[in-house]
């Protein structure tokens, strides 16, 4: 059996961290902390070196793609995958910059969210959530 | 400022709300199997605003620079905030935070997918600010913008106005509103 990946979620929307909460609990990960904004999400990276980061874009303080690129540029090797409304390309192509490995489009579906994360971490993509 | 030429600004604010409401529909639809029709409309100045129960807005910035609110009737909001949250498990303490929390997720979501109908405008990227919820409607008239465009939309389960609020200069006096 495939170890229980380790998930940091960022975002401002408190129903939003709510939800993905539920639904990366459903798929079979684990949340285990969660942060409101890029610097928060930068501290809570240092600190609790997660397998995976859902990112949101659009954040007080400082935004997603900042703390993106401030948590690529210190830990090469983390796999953020952005959970965001925004769906304009130059977003796309600027997290993709920064060194986003994903992206989802909010209101997300829990297959497209499962997929993002497998492929992030370079893992099988099973269709069980269709 | 960077406007696309051939896009007059009269005609940026009605693509902007005609998007918005586009995306308003679809988003209602898809998520909570609610109808949208459109009612009225107006344009007037700040200080004639009228804003509902609640209140969310964002700032769009960059050549596109307006602000959007989006005020909904207490029955709307309520049955979003209850529809998003269903599967959460909220405490009583906690209701107020989570329906204005639920006001600001709608916003974000219909502006940000509505970026994907406006792009072309602005090639250095839409810009959107997080959501803020009024508190204190009166707030609203101390924002330095002076004029308003408002469409109010019906649901069967409570009504909601969408606004854009800009400069005098973006509309103009012969500003047609579309039905």
């Amino acid at each position: 059996m495939a170890t229980m990946l380790t998930i940091l979620v960022v975002d401002d929307s408190p129903i939003i961290i709510g939800k993905l909460k539920v639904l990366l609990h459903t798929i079979g990960y684990k949340v285990i902390q969660t942060a409101e904004n890029g610097k928060e999400a930068i501290e809570a990276y240092k600190q609790c070196k997660p397998d995976v980061v859902t990112m949101d874009i659009t954040m007080p303080e400082m935004d997603g793609i900042e703390a993106t690129q401030a948590i690529m540029s210190e830990f090469p090797d983390a796999k953020i995958v952005m959970v965001t409304s925004h769906g304009q390309e130059k977003m796309v192509l600027d997290a993709l910059k920064a060194g986003a490995k994903g992206y989802v489009l909010k209101p997300f579906q829990q297959q497209k969210v499962y997929e993002a994360i497998q492929k992030a971490c370079k893992r099988p993509v099973e269709l069980h959530f269709c | 400022m960077r406007w696309e030429a051939g896009v007059p600004q009269k005609q940026l604010i009605i693509e902007v709300m005609e998007s918005v409401i586009k995306r308003t529909r679809a988003y209602f639809k898809s998520e909570f199997d609610i109808s949208v029709t459109k009612n009225k409309n107006m344009i007037g100045n700040m200080n004639e605003i009228a804003l509902l129960d609640v209140t969310a807005l964002i700032r769009i910035r960059g050549a596109i620079n307006l602000l959007v609110v989006f005020s909904f009737e207490t029955s709307l909001i309520n049955a979003i905030y209850y529809l998003m949250t269903l599967d959460l498990g909220i405490e009583a303490s906690e209701v107020e935070k989570y329906r204005k929390a639920a006001a600001g997720d709608v916003i974000n979501i219909v502006l940000g997918h509505s970026t994907i109908d406006l792009q072309r405008l602005d090639m250095s990227g839409i810009k959107i600010t997080p959501p803020k919820i009024l508190n204190n409607t009166n707030a609203i008239r101390e924002i330095k913008y002076t004029m308003f465009y408002t469409q109010h939309l019906e649901t069967s389960l409570g009504n909601m106005a969408i606004s854009l609020v800009g400069a005098e200069k973006l509309f103009s006096t012969n500003f047609c509103l579309m039905e």
